[in-house]
């Protein structure tokens, strides 16, 4: 995480359209659901050693090897232990130009919906705390806030995560 | 207007066969270009001015004209007009959108053709013109890059025997072909020197025209030429504006026509120079004597049968070849489950496995291709060198017809390169005096030789030269610090200097190798490719160097050992023994290290967990297994939990994300459908030894 929010780079605007939701804990994230490629139940991650903490390991996934993130480390968040909701979000991301693919480790997936433009809502800022530069937006659909995620940002935050010096 | 469209096609490929105004089927082209024009004429507004107009205009003087002399230009105009037509009719352009070139003046009106003197500045030859459609374009390309390199070998071979009525008609053919496409698609240059020089190759093969060696420098020449407009064209695929007129072509052009009327052509440019401004005043100079011509024997099994083939998308070909290695995974992960079907199905599933199989040899060898092409393209340097550093040399070629991976080809080229040109100025003596006193046939000879041993591919590169200089080699790696004073390091030992990084014993810097960048460089890159180089030497012989290549860079063999929860596949190649380790063979240091006793040698032992960077408790070493393994001649234990079998594997990459982690070699699909990461022995053994490892590139 940036120590400073300074000159945040260039956020992509929040846009109305279909978000896969899920869960962490008790906070719900979207993602859009162009970018998502499938879902898979858990199954058993290969550890690679050296990656970063953030990922998790690999995944054959009718035989293209794939990494997999965990959300909560990325978010920092504590780790909980595995139960039968988790799931493999498989998404499609854009790093530099080229596409590459990343499972999320998530505790639960909810639904897919619809989000109206006027349901989003800039991210606020929470000064130097919290970084908010992988937030599209807010959506307030019902009595829940929902976390839109720029996905791209996620996965590839400065550049490849593997020049980042594992946490 | 799709039979006009027709007959612009046809039109187009008769012109191909139309070579001039003798041909037999020009009656036939006229006739053809009659017809469009008058279905041009009666569609669109034809008066003199209009595109349409001119477009008329220039079809029909390919029937007023005279002379070879206006000739050429006629056809550059009647094809250009053609590509204008199809763009019209076909690709529903405007006529305003496409550029229809002027009908031609009378050749006393001051258009100069190609014949007479190309004038310095662009002649008017050079109108702007559509620049082709890329599809077209990329097709030419590649067509036109198998087109060059078999009338270079063809050449090649006319050298060593001008008479061979088979390499004149290839070359004949090549740069007949070149033509005919360049016109169709509307390249004007290289349509100008592809007609000039099958002009020439056009009587060679009447008979009327020998080809002596300043001949053959001259195609070679022009072979070069066409390679260099070639890449320039590839700029043009993206950027849609044609390339500059070539500097070399005014200059080869007026070669041609030399050799065509009989002289000898101006010419003193030798193979390799950098292409000169065309000195056309220079028509005075001699032409170079053709000594030390190299000549390329070949066993005679070299003239390869036409292979009938396709050309396949490469992306296709990438995709079903994963697409079969996914098959043979999940058919072995039925079979490893489905024990008790067996029995009931067993004639059907020993069916899928045969032919599972079959599926997975056949794969592999898709990708296999003969070395051949690539020794071919060593003649032609070994041809370029031995002239220029003037030591007459011959290339004999054995086992050209030997397979291996194209990726494996491809990254092979270099090496063999530098390792030619290593033979070349370092290997082969100075002087035909000094082979001459030994008792050595002046001419000198290199040998390629291919062959499969073993799953592997053996390139061999041997050189009849004065062999290593060990004492030389000797006294510069003191020099460099790399051997003690005191050391006496065997012949084999020598050898092996010469891979130190920066080694050079060449007293001057050439050209072409002594800066000593070179054999470290190709070790590396050969053994990047899980492959070896090693090097034979007896002085005043010669030297062979081999280098040890995998038949495909797809598949490794493993050994799938579990450490933990964890399943690492370790290369086979880097395992030396795998030993159940008695207690009084272990030691610790300082109760952090680890050593293992092994036939009077103390080793080193390493936990991979650890080295992952995993701490936990520690198992005792007596319970488990200990791995010797060997990378960059030392060896080390590496301590393992059970060792579940060895397994032919598909390498898989893991990913942008996760690619260059230091330890790991890749990633691979095990039978049960996980994940087994293979190990970088290597580098694994860096960083126990607490180096960082080298980035690999």
């Amino acid at each position: 995480m940036p120590e400073t929010l300074a000159a945040p780079v260039q956020r992509r605007c929040a846009q109305s359209g279909k978000y896969l939701t899920f869960r962490l804990g008790e906070e719900q994230f979207a993602v859009e659901i162009l970018k998502v490629r499938e879902i898979i139940g858990l199954m058993t991650i290969t550890q690679v050693p050296g990656a970063p903490s953030a990922i998790r390991g690999v995944i054959n996934l009718r035989g293209k090897i794939i990494p997999v993130m965990s959300l909560r480390s990325r978010f920092k968040l504590p780790e909980a232990e595995a139960h039968d909701r988790n799931c493999i979000v498989v998404t499609e991301v854009e790093s530099h130009g080229e596409t590459l693919e990343m499972g999320l480790l998530v505790d639960m997936v909810s639904e897919v919906l619809f989000i109206a433009e006027n349901e989003i809502e800039p991210p606020p800022s929470f000064g130097e705390t919290v970084d908010t530069s992988y937030i599209l937006g807010m959506a307030k659909t019902g009595p829940d806030v929902k976390i839109l995620l720029d996905i791209d940002q996620v996965v590839c935050e400065h550049g490849p995560l593997i020049n980042q010096q594992a946490d | 207007m799709n039979s006009l469209l027709d007959q612009i096609s046809s039109a187009a490929f008769l012109m191909m066969d139309v070579d001039g105004p003798d041909s037999s089927d020009l009656p036939e082209l006229i006739a053809e270009l009659q017809q469009i024009a008058q279905a041009v004429n009666s569609d669109a507004a034809t008066d003199s001015h209009s595109a349409a107009g001119k477009a008329v205009l220039c079809l029909q003087q390919m029937g007023t004209v005279q002379t070879g002399a206006d000739f050429g230009s006629v056809v550059r105009n009647v094809s250009r007009t053609l590509t204008a037509l199809q763009a019209v009719y076909g690709d529903g352009r405007d006529w305003s959108e496409v550029a229809v070139p002027d009908p031609l003046l009378s050749a006393e009106q001051g258009e100069t053709t190609v014949a007479s003197e190309p004038s310095a500045t662009a002649s008017p030859a050079d109108t702007p013109s559509e620049s082709p459609d890329p599809e077209l374009l990329a097709l030419f390309l590649a067509e036109a890059a198998e087109h060059l390199e078999s009338a270079e070998a063809a050449l090649l071979q006319l050298e060593a025997d001008p008479g061979d009525a088979q390499s004149i008609g290839a070359v004949f053919r090549s740069f007949h072909t070149l033509k005919g496409n360049a016109g169709f698609i509307g390249l004007p240059e290289v349509l100008e020197l592809a007609h000039e020089a099958e002009t020439v190759l056009d009587l060679a093969r009447d008979g009327k025209l020998s080809l002596d060696g300043s001949a053959i420098d001259v195609a070679l020449q022009c072979l070069d030429v066409f390679a260099e407009m070639l890449s320039a064209l590839q700029q043009t695929a993206q950027t849609g504006q044609l390339p500059a007129r070539n500097s070399r072509t005014d200059g080869l052009l007026v070669s041609l026509q030399q050799l065509a009327r009989g002289d000898s052509p101006a010419t003193t440019q030798s193979a390799e120079t950098t292409p000169q401004q065309t000195p056309l005043a220079d028509t005075a100079a001699p032409s170079v004597p053709s000594s030390a011509s190299a000549e390329r024997r070949q066993t005679p099994d070299r003239r390869a049968t036409a292979v009938d083939a396709i050309k396949v998308d490469r992306t296709r070909l990438d995709r079903l070849i994963n697409l079969i290695g996914e098959l043979v995974i999940a058919e072995s992960m039925v079979f490893a489950n489905g024990q008790q079907q067996q029995t009931a199905d067993s004639r059907n599933c020993s069916q899928l496995r045969k032919i599972t199989r079959e599926l997975q040899e056949l794969s592999l060898s898709l990708r296999m291709m003969p070395i051949n092409s690539l020794f071919q393209k060593m003649g032609r340097l070994v041809r370029d060198l031995s002239r220029k550093l003037g030591k007459p040399t011959t290339m004999i070629v054995e086992g050209g017809e030997t397979d291996l991976d194209k990726t494996v080809l491809d990254q092979v080229a270099d090496p063999l390169v530098h390792l030619i040109r290593n033979s070349l100025d370092h290997g082969i003596e100075e002087c035909r005096k000094d082979r001459e006193r030994v008792g050595k046939p002046a001419q000198a000879t290199i040998t390629l030789k291919a062959y499969h041993q073993g799953g592997n591919i053996y390139i061999e590169i041997q050189d009849d030269g004065r062999g290593l200089n060990r004492d030389r080699i000797l006294q510069k790696a003191r020099d460099r610090g790399l051997v003690g004073m005191q050391e006496t390091p065997d012949d084999a030992a020598i050898d092996q200097l010469i891979f130190a990084p920066g080694f050079s014993t060449a007293a001057a810097v050439t050209e072409v190798s002594g800066r000593g960048v070179g054999m470290d460089v190709v070790r590396k890159n050969i053994e990047a490719m899980r492959g070896s180089v090693s090097i034979q030497s007896t002085p005043g012989t010669g030297t062979t160097i081999t280098l040890r290549l995998p038949l495909t860079l797809a598949i490794i063999d493993g050994m799938v050992v579990r450490v933990g929860e964890q399943k690492y596949i370790v290369p086979t190649l880097s395992i030396v023994e795998q030993i159940r380790p008695r207690p009084e063979h272990l030691a610790t240091v300082i109760e952090k290290g680890e050593l293992i006793a092994v036939r009077g040698r103390n080793l080193p032992v390493y936990r991979l967990q650890e080295l992952f960077g995993n701490h936990g408790p520690r198992r005792n070493a007596r319970d488990s297994i200990v791995m010797i393994v060997e990378a960059d001649k030392k060896q080390a234990g590496l301590l393992v939990d059970e060792i579940i079998g060895q397994q032919q594997v598909v390498i898989k990459s893991l990913g942008d994300l996760l690619e260059g982690l230091p330890g790991v070699a890749g990633g691979a699909v095990l039978p049960d459908g996980r994940v087994g990461v293979i190990l970088d022995v290597p580098a694994v053994l860096q960083l126990a030894g607490g180096r960082r490892p080298a980035q690999v590139a």
